[in-house]
């Protein structure tokens, strides 16, 4: 099947633009700046219901349609930050196919009339920082950037802004932040972006797979875009799958049209080592691990945003981290409680404090000093930072945690009976 | 403290922005390029460059995890140990790593070659274990005998 | 104005309104960390989470109703904090449900977790809001292994005034955003993140900011503690007593806290119209002079050549008698010489003892280089409208701050002039003879030519009335002599009056349209503005008419403000310690002499045989030739006292009640709190008992059957400084009515601590700000506010011409150092890294011309005087000009104006 976003995979030189014109690119931007009003772009976008492929589902097009009018200027700011661990997937768009991307920026610019956008990355990312550099220059060469774009007199610009190593960039006031030369750490919303964003303007903030969508749906058609997917979750959808399986990776497929089960044992190859699947965190570090065992219909669930809440988990960002039989469930708590917690900005009581005091919980019971009440306090004090915080890391930190004690209690129990990890004895 | 070539570097990236605070960030990656670390007059002068304080530069300088305020080895490599990772081997390779710098993470090798610092996840999880080095290089489908290459390339570069 | 119904109370409360301020009104506390009314919200400590709730709507916009009847709340799904959740109408909130009480000991315990919970050697135990809120909705009890603790530095100098101790933060960041928001300085900051998250200062000297110590009052633990006061009281054991500050002319309203006789520290204490919740480091620190082991504690008598210890009524007699002897020979060989430290009853009754009782009218304050008299006529007359906020000045107001420089001088003026353009958007048109800290909140920021000031007061008024932007129906039925005024002004066209002054034309045309169109108009003089008054009466007559052209006076948020050096700079004024100026501004038809008239030249025999000599030091500042009879009352043997025939001890404020008017000319209260050291008495008694001795033997002198009230005893009898007020309130209309009483009102007096009162009344935190603005102390009105029918006249004055820059030598301007080498300032130690070096400013073209090199040492001549400085090149000064602060070590007493010769050393 025809990749629509990982083109690479079908044409390998399709970051250089002339190869990226000739497959139809900037085609998109270029009807919508001549032959659309912006206010139309926005609509079709609507119309598509393309839903923001960040983590939160959020329809884009109604984002767009909620600045304020007559307020300008106005950003868009696309996210780059992508921190969550499993999660690769913008990378390779970036990398390997930066001008849909750019070209989707250059749209959803046009229809909220910026005239400055910004791709705030992740400094880890250098390399795709370059991509982006020289595929901007590429697109001012052609004319898709700059003053006067295509004859018409729409402006823009792209600025490539790096980042310096902070996951709670990725939520987009503290990317804000960060983009204002300031610490990342998260703002209190209301007021929302769409409001008081970059430099207190009106800001849309879009992630670069959302973005990546927008062109298809401009040069094909918002109708035969809502058609891919199911009614809820339209569009095609990158997995990123890794861990223990035999061929991790960036799977493109649209929503609803394979399960976890396609995912990891067509798709991925099955389970490295002749292993047997245990968990999987269908969301990165901050999913709610699911236990197959438990309820084997989790695997053929087709996925989109909803379709894995019956089970107690979510799709999220659709960064499915596989683990076979010989992973511990303490010790991935463990890891994933050491990344919030090194991760959280500190800014607010119960990320800050809750983050610290869980890992020190999960050092405990994983080196098997601790005792069975301390797996109580440990959800007990998942379920305090629950709720309570200004951004969603902390909640984030929590959902490994409350769901391993439920999913794998047994596991917690033995290392404290036998006094240490089964895993690594 | 500065170049010439890092001040108007600095001031180019300032006319990029809306807002001259915004460069703070890039010109603080490009002056750690030119000196390896940010040492105080650094800060100052970055400071007074895009119109802040000493103190708020360090305050970005000190949140994010790739600048450095303290001197770094010759070369820096950034390992990533989260989940993914993990899940295909990191931990063994770490302390592998720790063992053969003769340093723990956090820290730099004896003979000022290298500096071991743990990564939050690098994003580059289908080819786990990766690592950074030197904020540019990445490195994917790590094994021991490829880390021992690397090292020894670098501490010979 | 939304309905917002908390914990099932109704209240309406103005757009905007934050749920926790909403709450205060109907009685419900939202327990809080980091949020601050004076600050803006951020949400972090998560304290303050409540239900929310708003009314359900339909699909029709239509509310719904519930089975009652009541519109149907939509309750949010999570808990929201308080402290920005702004109220709409009809949203109801819940403060008392056990989702609220469980999410407040989530908070606190986790706060607890880190912290050391050290409360019995913390200085902020007693009033810590977290201790109280501990207490009041804290779990009890811990589950945190202490083993687990994350530990961090304890004891981190946050430079030499404030100790951080980084384990008790709770990272709310009330102190930096204190700096940022309010002080503007923004040398605090969060370093690192996560757990690590900590309070850094990188600035050179750290913690670089005056206002430092207000970072205490509001650090809601004792993560940041006074070094000065650390350790050494429980806050509990620590008396309040309300008073005002004594050193400059802000008069910011404060709480000494004394224990075992001394003042253990200094807290602001809230006045809305004058210092809010804020006051300067200087003000909060610069105290021990109060209990310096150097006060003087008896009379000192001079016997055979020495100072020895005497009796009071030795003393006084001896002083009584010796006036008593020069009177009879000569009343006008008595002079008076008062600081404008000493309040308005010792003021009084100093000039009432030279007029009333030795018959002399040689009096004045003005020692040194003090010229605060310049200008003090219109501050009579044009002195800004009673109920004038400098804190509070809008959009509609435009202020001219004139040869000022309130960051130094007046520091909390700076503060809330930057409030008033920064908050509520006030148009200031900040104009010196150099850049000051203020000018960055200026709209418009002038440097002119010092000597040039009429020059460029005139272009602004020449422009105004090019433009025909006058007020031509206040001029018509008000001021008098406008026709000759614009004539003489004739030849002094804008342009002119630019060359001369160094301004642009476009630049004195801009500002001029902003003063003359802006519905309100203030201006505040300064220093400096007074010694060109004093240098040129032109200067004096063009701000009066730069008023009166525009009919901005007489009102409030119109006028002149006089920005004085010493904290009753106005009383001594008011008072008529000056030898043409008497009681309640009025003139005095026989002038006496000046100071400096009264002191001569060193190479002059001394004018005066007697001089009396209270709460100054002439000596200090070179020349002084002792009169045949010297006293001195103070609280230390100054240098003037050294040589004095009798020293008197006088009370310092904190021992003692009295009044002090600022320099917005607000009266102000302040009480004893210390006992007094040794048998040192309060200045009115002393002065007092002086007139009493010399009436009691003058009455039968006075040739003549009549004999005036004063001059008998008994209406010397004074019980109570009080009871000076009262005499004050009753004949000087002025201060009419402002008796003790009257200025008592609203004085926002201590609240009980931990330990101490009814619990009931214990807040959770002290350092908040009261809910309604409320401010204390009384202003007198000015002659255009009082009478609305007074006509002014216009007067002309030639403005006297600059030296051109090819005739030059320098002109020095003299700056000042907040903390300088004062006696007061010397006495403190921990602030004596913040005394300056000194040093002589120049500016880069004339450094270049002169082969001067930032840094290089330097001898600087004037008035036959020669002082080695080093010079700084760093371009606040503008051509033409050299500045050198005042009174650090080697260069008291500068003479502004004077023309300076420098050269490499």
């Amino acid at each position: 099947m025809e990749h629509l976003i990982l083109r690479d995979l079908d044409i390998s030189d399709i970051d250089r633009i002339e190869v990226y014109e000739k497959h139809g690119g900037y085609s998109a931007f270029r009807k919508a700046v001549k032959e659309m009003a912006p206010d139309q772009v926005t609509d079709a976008v609507k119309v598509s219901g393309l839903r923001g492929r960040g983590g939160a589902g959020f329809p884009a097009g109604v984002k767009w349609s909620f600045l304020p009018k007559g307020v300008f200027p106005r950003y868009l700011v696309a996210n780059a930050d992508e921190s969550e661990p499993g999660t690769f997937k913008d990378r390779q768009i970036m990398e390997r196919n930066p001008h849909q991307f750019i070209e989707g920026m250059a749209i959803a610019s046009y229809a909220i009339q910026c005239h400055h956008a910004f791709i705030y990355i992740r400094g880890e990312f250098p390399h795709a920082a370059q991509c982006l550099e020289r595929a901007i220059a590429q697109a001012e060469a052609r004319g898709y950037l700059g003053e006067k774009i295509l004859g018409t007199d729409y402006a823009l610009r792209i600025t490539v802004h790096r980042g310096a190593g902070a996951y709670i960039c990725g939520e987009e006031t503290a990317l804000l932040e960060s983009m204002e030369g300031k610490l990342g750490q998260p703002r209190v919303k209301p007021p929302f972006p769409a409001v008081v964003g970059l430099y207190n303007k009106p800001t849309v903030i879009n992630n670069v797979e959302t973005l990546a969508n927008v062109p298809l749906i401009i040069e094909r058609g918002a109708d035969w875009y809502a058609k891919i997917g199911t009614a809820k979750s339209t569009g095609p959808k990158i997995f990123c799958l890794s861990g223990h399986v035999n061929r991790p990776g960036n799977y493109e497929a649209p929503f609803g049209s394979i399960s976890l089960r396609d995912l990891i044992f067509d798709l991925g190859g099955g389970i490295r080592g002749g292993k047997k699947l245990k968990a999987i965190l269908p969301a990165g570090a901050s999913s709610f691990v699911i236990n197959p065992a438990a309820n084997e219909a989790v695997l053929d669930a087709k996925l989109d945003f909803e379709s894995l809440t019956p089970f107690g988990s979510a799709l999220g960002s659709a960064s499915v981290i596989v683990m076979d039989d010989a992973t511990c469930m303490v010790w991935m708590a463990k890891k994933t409680s050491h990344f919030f917690e090194h991760e959280s900005c500190g800014k607010c009581t119960p990320c800050r404090e809750g983050t610290y005091w869980m890992a020190r919980l999960l050092d405990r019971i994983d080196s098997g000093a601790g005792t069975l009440a301390d797996i109580d306090l440990l959800a007990n004090v998942a379920n305090q930072i629950l709720g309570k915080t200004l951004c969603p890391l902390g909640d984030f930190s929590t959902a490994p945690v409350t769901s391993s004690v439920k999913a794998f209690r047994e596991e917690y129990e033995r290392h404290v009976k036998e006094r240490g990890c089964w895993a690594r004895k | 403290m500065l170049s010439d070539n890092a001040k108007s570097d600095i001031q180019k990236l300032m006319a990029q922005y809306p807002d001259a605070r915004s460069a703070v960030m890039p010109a603080l990656h490009l002056v750690q390029r030119e000196l390896g670390w940010l040492p105080d007059d650094a800060i100052q002068a970055i400071a007074e460059l895009v119109g802040l304080s000493k103190t708020e530069v360090n305050g970005v300088a000190t949140f994010y995890t790739m600048y450095a305020r303290a001197p770094h080895g010759k070369h820096t490599i950034m390992f990533c140990n989260d989940l993914p990772c993990a899940l295909r081997g990191s931990e063994k390779m770490l302390e592998h790593l720790e063992h053969k710098l003769g340093c723990p993470a956090g820290h730099t090798s004896a003979d000022g070659a290298i500096t071991l610092k743990e990564a939050e996840c690098l994003g580059g999880c289908d080819h786990a274990p990766v690592m950074l080095v030197d904020g540019v290089e990445h490195w994917h489908d790590l094994t021991i005998e490829k880390l021992d290459e690397i090292v020894e390339r670098l501490r010979n570069t | 104005m939304p309905q917002v119904t908390i914990d099932n109370k109704k209240v309406e409360v103005p757009n905007g309104t934050l749920i926790v301020e909403a709450a205060k009104k109907v009685g419900v506390e939202i327990p809080v960390f980091c949020y601050h009314p004076k600050l803006q919200p951020v949400g972090m400590c998560r304290m303050c989470l409540v239900e929310v709730g708003t009314p359900k709507r339909g699909k029709d916009g239509q509310i719904e109703l519930d089975a009652n009847g009541a519109p149907a709340i939509a309750w949010m799904p999570k808990l929201q904090t308080a402290c920005t959740t702004v109220v709409s109408d009809g949203m109801t909130v819940r403060t008392d449900t056990a989702q609220v009480a469980d999410a407040r000991r989530a908070i606190v315990e986790f706060l607890l977790t880190s912290h050391p919970l050290d409360c019995p050697i913390c200085d902020k135990g007693g009033e810590c809001p977290l201790q109280n809120l501990t207490m009041a909705y804290g779990p009890g009890q811990s589950r945190f292994p202490v083993e687990s603790k994350f530990h961090n530095a304890k004891r981190v100098p946050l430079g030499d005034l404030i100790m951080l101790d980084r384990e008790r933060c709770i990272q709310c960041s009330r102190c930096v955003r204190f700096q940022d928001e309010i002080a503007d300085d923004h040398v605090l900051g969060f370093a690192a993140r996560g757990r690590g998250l900590e309070i850094v200062t990188l600035s050179d000297p750290p913690f670089d900011s005056k206002f430092s110590g207000n970072t205490i009052d509001i650090c809601p633990v004792g993560a940041l503690t006074s070094r000065d006061f650390r350790l050494s009281a429980r806050v509990w054991e620590v008396r309040d007593y309300p008073s005002v500050c004594a050193h400059c002319s802000v008069g910011c309203n404060i709480l000494i806290g004394e224990r075992d006789h001394a003042i253990k520290r200094i807290v602001p204490r809230e006045n809305a119209s004058v210092n809010e919740i804020w006051t300067c480091d200087k003000g909060r620190f610069v105290h021990h002079f109060t209990v310096a082991p150097d006060r003087l504690t008896t009379p000192l008598v001079r016997k055979n050549g020495n100072l020895e210890p005497a009796t009071w009524n030795e003393a006084l007699d001896l002083v009584a008698s010796r006036f008593k002897e020069i009177k009879w020979h000569d009343p006008n060989a008595i002079g008076g010489l008062a600081g404008d430290r000493a309040s308005n009853e010792d003021l009084y009754l100093f000039q009432k003892l030279f007029r009333q009782v030795i018959g002399s009218n040689n009096l004045d304050h003005r020692v040194g280089w003090s010229v605060t008299n310049t200008g003090a006529d219109s501050v009579r007359v044009y002195g800004a409208g009673v109920g004038t906020n400098l804190g509070a000045l809008d959009q509609n107001v435009t202020a001219l701050v004139f040869g000022a420089d309130p960051e130094e001088e007046q520091p909390v003026i700076r503060l809330r002039l930057k409030r008033s353009a920064r908050t509520f958007g006030a148009n200031l048109i900040v104009a010196n003879g150099r850049v000051t800290k203020l000018a960055k909140y200026a709209k418009q920021s002038l440097v002119y030519q010092y000597g040039a000031e009429a020059y460029f007061l005139l272009g602004l008024i020449r422009a105004i009335l090019d433009e025909r932007l006058e007020n031509r129906d206040f001029i018509a039925t008000r001021v008098q002599n406008f026709d000759a005024f614009a004539t003489s002004l004739e030849p002094y066209t804008v342009e002119r009056c630019a060359e001369i002054c160094h301004v642009k034309p476009e630049k004195i045309r801009d500002a001029a349209r902003q003063i003359a169109q802006s519905p309100n108009f203030l201006i505040l003089y300064g220093r400096e503005a007074m010694f060109a008054q004093q240098n040129d009466v032109a200067v004096a007559r063009a701000l009066a008419a730069l008023l009166l052209i525009t009919g901005h006076l007489g009102r409030a948020n119109n006028g002149l403000v006089a920005l004085y050096p010493h904290n009753n700079s106005t009383g001594a004024i008011d008072f008529g310690v000056l030898p043409d100026g008497g009681v309640g501004r009025t003139r005095v038809e026989r002038r006496g002499l000046s100071a400096r008239e009264m002191l001569g030249r060193s190479n002059e025999r001394p004018s005066m045989r007697a001089l009396y000599v209270m709460a100054c030091d002439p000596a200090a500042d070179g020349n002084f030739v002792k009169p045949e009879f010297l006293v001195v009352q103070d609280l230390f043997l100054t240098e003037t006292a050294r040589l004095a025939d009798v020293v008197l001890p006088a009370q310092s404020f904190a021992e003692r009640d009295g009044t002090f008017t600022n320099t917005e000319r607000r009266a102000q209260l302040f009480r004893a709190a210390l006992k007094p050291i040794g048998e040192a008495k309060p200045d009115w008694w002393i002065i007092a008992e002086i007139a009493k001795r010399l009436v009691s033997g003058l009455q039968f002198q006075v040739s003549g059957s009549q004999v005036s009230g004063n001059l008998k005893p008994e209406t010397w009898n004074y019980a109570t400084a009080s009871a000076v007020m009262d005499e004050i309130a009753a004949t000087v209309s002025l201060y009419k009515g402002m008796t003790y009483a009257a200025l008592a009102e609203n004085v926002k007096l201590p609240r009980p601590r931990s330990g101490q009162g009814n619990p009931s009344e214990q807040p959770t935190e002290i350092a908040m700000g009261e809910l309604e603005n409320i401010s204390s102390g009384k202003v007198w009105a000015s002659v255009a506010e009082s009478d609305a029918r007074a006509k002014f006249e216009l007067v002309w004055s030639e403005p006297s011409r600059p030296l051109t820059a090819d005739s030059r030598p320098l002109t020095l301007a003299v700056a000042r150092s907040l903390y300088d080498g004062g006696t007061l300032v010397s006495k403190t130690q921990i602030v004596q890294a913040r005394v300056p070096a000194p040093f002589v400013e120049i500016n880069s073209q004339d450094a270049e011309q002169l082969g001067i090199a930032d840094g290089a040492r330097v001898r600087v001549s004037f008035d036959m005087r020669v002082i080695e400085l080093d010079a700084r090149v760093d371009g606040h000064v503008p051509p033409d000009a050299v500045l050198i602060p005042n009174n650090l070590d080697g260069t008291a007493a500068l003479p502004m104006g004077a023309r300076v010769k420098i050269e490499k050393v």
